[in-house]
């Protein structure tokens, strides 16, 4: 029995053929979902293993940390295309009620905005992201001789979960162009 | 341009972009983007601030909180535990005038000690308790109102999403702001509750609804009764004993209720693949988009600060001889109206960087802030015509039916005033917030 739907947006199913971003995201979701799950046995189980076994856990902090941002990225381009991304939808609504077309165009014009500040940030980022690679015994989370993590899975991550939410955005502002509203 | 035109500039640019319907999240970066570009003169460093924020904003032990509060939230509704408490609720208060409505209120003040998210609330007590005050002769107004007005205690008793955010952003104790929301949300409920009772004592017509409901429904016995609290009675102490007695940090707290909650459902049968994979996928996206606003937020106070512009606002606004209360009351005029057309977690995001700053300087207590600011931007989520709660009952309720959103506001407006009242009792008695602290 269920209280609540909690997935009010049917799926968009049989789009099209030429849709090879959807499985790539709904992967995405899945991987982040699985390691939401896990996130949560983790601090339980640090929990149990410090009140039962009084041996708790190393490093939790940290794997806490590099999870939400992980998680967080894995997820912001399904997040994008399911339409839960926050926006006031009381402009467009008004203007799709007079022209479906001019709302898919002021959409489609903000999906490039969206589009044109991830490619920014990811350009500015990916440097990074290959000094992390190059050098992992400089770029770590935690301390040193105690628990560390190295950072270069965490920033290939966030590059992939960007470049995706940007091919969404392109995807999308196509969309509304074409289709409008 | 000086730095007190491109920040004021900002913000007027950035709320008609979120008006116009650019996600929230992109409008404060696109702004504070261009703003600090054309603050420096300089490409590289705008584009570095933006990476900045979003490498370490959310980059933080005490983001975990998000998901799995999140997670906990949604499979104790899937699990079906609101519905139980209403009944438990609907059986103690059978004998009051308003029973039904005291009941709804009075379950949602219990689920709230388990959920943080008033759209959660909002959704399970339309199909819960709406039906049924319908069937007992209450007008749909006041049965939607009832849920649009009670819902909020989602995001006052802790744990709650929004006191995490506030505490995120004012770099205030999670686990302080939890037990600050603690009072004011029992106030809250028992406001309502008598507010209830006047209003089927004094405008029946406004509520409807027959004098006693009793008899009809088949008494549960105690073992039943036992049997239906009991979970949600576990999973408070196990949340907010845990936050309380300091032997959780609010991350962990998330993590044991959201465990306890899976184990409970499991137990109880309640929750299919489908459904647990429907709950997972939407924590997922709520997690993300709130974490996407925070970083937009972040780069947005970032540059803001940058202008100088909060700092500037606040000399000019005590050199004018406004005074803490003037400030604070300002902030929530500014939250209330934001309301119109904004939901809460991006209210927080625009306000808060710039009028915290002013405050700290000034000396207030920003836990107390924090149930203030919470209010206010509550208030916000009952008034027309935004009304986010109401929105999510309408869309809940089904295009079937036939409750107009008119008749939601309506219903809802009574409890708007009840909650500025309480917010004004929290104003000007600042120990409701920080007595149990």
């Amino acid at each position: 029995m269920t209280d609540i739907d909690i997935a009010p947006r049917p799926p968009r199913r049989g789009r099209d053929r030429s849709d090879l971003l959807g499985p790539v995201l709904t992967g995405l979701n899945a991987l982040g979902s699985v390691w939401i799950m896990g996130l949560m046995f983790l601090i339980c189980g640090d929990i149990l293993m410090r009140t039962v076994f009084n041996a708790p856990i190393a490093g939790v902090a940290e794997m806490v940390t590099f999870s939400i941002v992980g998680i967080v990225f894995l997820q912001l381009a399904h997040t994008l295309r399911a339409g839960s991304m926050t926006r006031s939808d009381l402009l467009i609504t008004m203007v799709k009620r007079r022209s479906p077309r001019a709302a898919g165009l002021l959409l489609a014009f903000f999906s490039l905005v969206g589009a044109a500040l991830l490619i920014i940030t990811l350009w500015y980022f990916f440097p990074i992201f290959q000094k992390a690679w190059t050098q992992p015994e400089r770029n770590f989370m935690g301390n040193p001789g105690f628990f560390r993590i190295p950072t270069w899975p965490l920033y290939g991550l966030m590059c992939i979960g960007m470049a995706a939410t940007i091919l969404e955005y392109v995807a999308q502002a196509w969309r509304y162009a074409r289709e409008g509203a | 341009m000086g730095g007190l035109e491109i920040g004021f500039g900002a913000i007027l640019v950035m709320l008609v972009l979120i008006y116009s319907g650019l996600h929230v999240a992109v409008a404060l970066m696109l702004v504070s983007f261009l703003g600090v570009l054309l603050m420096r003169g300089s490409f590289d460093i705008a584009a570095n601030l933006m990476v900045g924020a979003f490498r370490d904003s959310i980059s933080d032990y005490m983001f975990g909180v998000v998901p799995l509060f999140v997670l906990m939230g949604l499979i104790v509704s899937v699990a079906g535990i609101g519905r139980d408490t209403f009944d438990v609720a609907q059986q103690a208060f059978r004998r009051v005038l308003g029973g039904l409505g005291v009941a709804t209120v009075a379950a949602n003040a219990i689920f709230a000690a388990i959920t943080g998210i008033s759209l959660a609330s909002a959704a399970i007590f339309t199909k819960v308790a709406v039906p049924e005050m319908r069937r007992y002769g209450y007008t749909p107004h006041f049965a939607v109102g009832v849920v649009a007005g009670s819902s909020v205690l989602g995001m006052l008793i802790p744990p709650s999403l929004l006191f995490i955010l506030y505490g995120v952003l004012t770099e205030q104790s999670v686990g302080d702001l939890f037990i600050a929301g603690v009072i004011p949300g029992l106030l809250l409920s028992a406001i309502y509750g008598i507010g209830i009772m006047a209003m089927a004592k004094f405008t029946p017509r406004f509520i409807g609804g027959t004098q006693v409901e009793a008899v009809e429904a088949p008494r549960m016995g105690v073992g039943e009764v036992v049997a239906k609290l009991l979970p949600i009675t576990l999973l408070i102490v196990l949340v907010l004993g845990g936050i309380y007695g300091g032997v959780f940090t609010p991350t962990e707290a998330g993590a044991a209720g959201a465990g306890g909650a899976l184990i409970i459902a499991l137990v109880k049968r309640r929750l299919s693949w489908r459904d647990f994979v429907q709950v997972l996928v939407q924590t997922g996206h709520t997690t993300a988009s709130i974490c996407f606003l925070i970083m937009g937020a972040t780069l947005y106070s970032r540059m803001l600060a940058m202008s100088g512009m909060p700092g500037w606002l606040g000399d000019t606004v005590i050199g004018a001889g406004f005074g803490v209360d003037g400030v604070i009351i300002s902030m929530i005029l500014i939250m209330i109206v934001l309301g119109t057309i904004l939901d809460s977690a991006s209210i927080m995001l625009l306000v808060l960087p710039i009028a915290v700053p002013i405050l700290t300087g000034l000396d207030v207590d920003l836990i107390w802030l924090g149930v203030i600011a919470i209010l206010a931007v509550e208030i916000g989520l009952l008034t027309p015509p935004f009304g986010l709660a109401v929105y999510v009952i309408k869309s809940t309720l089904g295009p079937d039916s036939d409750i107009t959103l008119g008749q939601i506001f309506k219903g809802a407006a009574p409890f708007a005033l009840m909650m500025a009242l309480v917010l004004m009792l929290v104003f000007l008695f600042p120990a409701l917030a920080t007595a149990l602290l």
